[in-house]
């Protein structure tokens, strides 16, 4: 199930996963390399071809060191390779990392925060648990309307 | 006028954009190069600074330098600089950060999603990062696209003289002017007028210099809505400063507002609003955020001997406010593009309008 608290990272005292360079670093297993959903995912966001630990075949600059792929890419394959209860910094994903979330979500309980937009649409099989509420959302439609009440909360 | 390029070379990696305000903010889907563009110029910057040898390249008549952790000693005297700032390096302090970015005398690229409504930028100021040609470069999120508004509702983003000015000119095409106490109340301000029983299209009007993340949920309650569209000029004293009344005066300005108001003031907004409240003062076209507004929204007579303005003369009040909205009078056909109506129809019809009356004159 994904858990979305709406709320400013800053605004938040528990420690999250914010910088995912910095998180990967000092968390990565070889093993995260190898797997389908890793390979998958750095293909589909960040048209990058990963082959080992210590390489990554860029699209556009061609070989670099996995950990600078984009926040977006590290995020998600730390979210489907960690076993830990981590809460996520949700701004650090653009809206093409919508779809993998929910799929992730699908099989492990994934916390993020989400300060800003995030727009689900088009997203299929959305499904979330918004924690300042604790209300269930079924839709896309559910997640605009309940972000939107959020959005009535901010000072502006 | 652009206020800095900047051109970067790192391999077969290549960013090239113009910047054209105080705060450039870029948004967008993972993987596009934002983070590689600071990791890149960080790169290259702290090679050069340290004396040692490059083949990267960064191209900038700015200094440019990337915010780091030490952000307060970075920012600390610089002025006239190029910041870039990415999402992921300030967290606790990030508030703190944003106060000092405000005050900085210095402009700024900032990476994020975060909606940043403290920082007053404009809808204009967002852009995505989309690569053309094996180059990188940066594209405004909210283009243009024309299209007919005809709206039953107009919601203003408070009730100062643009909503004034909004209620005298929409009443005379039966349509109902409300305002909503600040643009952040826009989105439930919809919701109350569709509880009410308003069926027909909203047209939101407000700033959109300074309008910060509040697009975003001006955006989203839109498309929840399903019928209702948005105006953002840069500001109600912006669409004044266009019209005929001031015989061209501010059009060198107005032509160049983003360039200008960074250079001068923090936004467009507010740097219309100083200098029209200054050059009206004790005339009879006097303006102020709580002004009547009389002689924008009155039909000629009272003021001609006073004001010597060759253009309205004889020009009737619904003329008047047809130019102020740079319209054609008589007929209401806002023009809108993907929601946003852009100044370049504003004044492009603002400046056939000048030209009908010049003829008129003539004739």
């Amino acid at each position: 199930m994904l858990y979305i608290t709406f709320s400013d990272p800053e605004d938040i005292e528990e420690p999250m996963v914010f910088n995912c360079e910095n998180y990967f670093r000092s968390a990565c297993k070889d093993n995260w390399f190898s797997n389908d959903i890793s390979k998958q995912i750095a293909k589909d966001i960040d048209n990058t071809e990963l082959v080992s630990p210590n390489l990554a075949i860029s699209n556009v600059l061609g070989p670099i060191n996995p950990y600078k792929m984009s926040s977006g890419a590290l995020m998600l394959i730390i979210m489907a390779n960690t076993d830990k209860d981590l809460l996520y910094c949700g701004e650090m994903m653009g809206d093409n990392c919508n779809q993998w979330l929910i799929d992730i979500s699908k099989n492990k309980d994934i916390r993020i925060t989400i300060g800003g937009n995030k727009d689900f649409c088009g997203v299929t099989g959305f499904e979330a648990i918004v924690t300042n509420s604790g209300k269930k959302l079924d839709s896309v439609r559910d997640y605009d309307k309940a972000w939107l009440e959020w959005a009535d909360t901010w000072d502006d | 006028m652009v206020i800095c390029s900047f051109r970067l070379k790192f391999k077969d990696f290549e960013c090239k954009f113009d910047i054209n305000s105080k705060y450039t903010i870029v948004i967008g889907e993972s993987g596009t190069g934002k983070s590689t563009l600071i990791d890149t110029a960080d790169i290259i910057i702290q090679s050069k600074k340290n004396g040692e040898v490059t083949e990267g390249s960064i191209e900038c008549e700015k200094e440019c330098i990337v915010i780091g952790r030490e952000w307060r000693s970075q920012l600390h005297g610089k002025k006239d600089c190029l910041f870039f700032l990415d999402e992921d390096v300030v967290k606790k302090e990030r508030n703190e950060l944003i106060s000092e970015i405000i005050k900085s005398d210095n402009y700024f690229v900032i990476i994020g999603r975060n909606k940043y409504t403290s920082i007053p930028f404009g809808h204009k100021d967002i852009y995505k990062m989309v690569r053309k040609n094996g180059v990188n470069t940066l594209e405004r999120v909210f283009t243009d696209m024309e299209k007919d508004v005809c709206p039953s509702t107009v919601i203003t983003e408070d009730s100062s003289s643009g909503y004034r000015f909004m209620n005298v000119y929409f009443t005379q095409w039966g349509v109902k002017t409300v305002h909503c106490n600040g643009k952040g109340n826009i989105p439930r301000y919809i919701r109350k007028l569709r509880a009410q029983g308003e069926r027909g299209e909203i047209l939101i009007i407000a700033d959109g210099a300074g309008i910060s993340g509040t697009i975003y949920k001006i955006i989203k309650a839109m498309s929840d809505d399903g019928n209702s569209k948005v105006w953002l000029p840069e500001s109600f004293e912006w669409l004044l400063m266009h019209t005929p009344m001031f015989k061209g005066k501010y059009d060198r300005l107005l032509e160049n507002i983003s360039y200008e108001s960074a250079v001068r003031y923090t936004n467009a907004e507010k740097l219309c609003a100083d200098i029209i409240t200054q050059d009206t003062k004790g005339t009879p076209l006097e303006y102020s955020k709580n002004s009547e507004l009389n002689c924008y929204i009155c039909s000629c007579g009272q003021c001609k001997d006073r004001c010597n303005c060759e253009y309205i003369v004889n020009i009737t009040k619904e003329d008047k406010l047809g130019a102020i909205m740079g319209l054609y009078p008589k007929k209401l056909k806002l023009k809108h593009r993907d929601n946003i109506i852009t100044k370049d129809i504003q004044r492009a019809a603002v400046a056939d309008y000048v030209r009908t009356a010049i003829d008129k004159k003539k004739k």
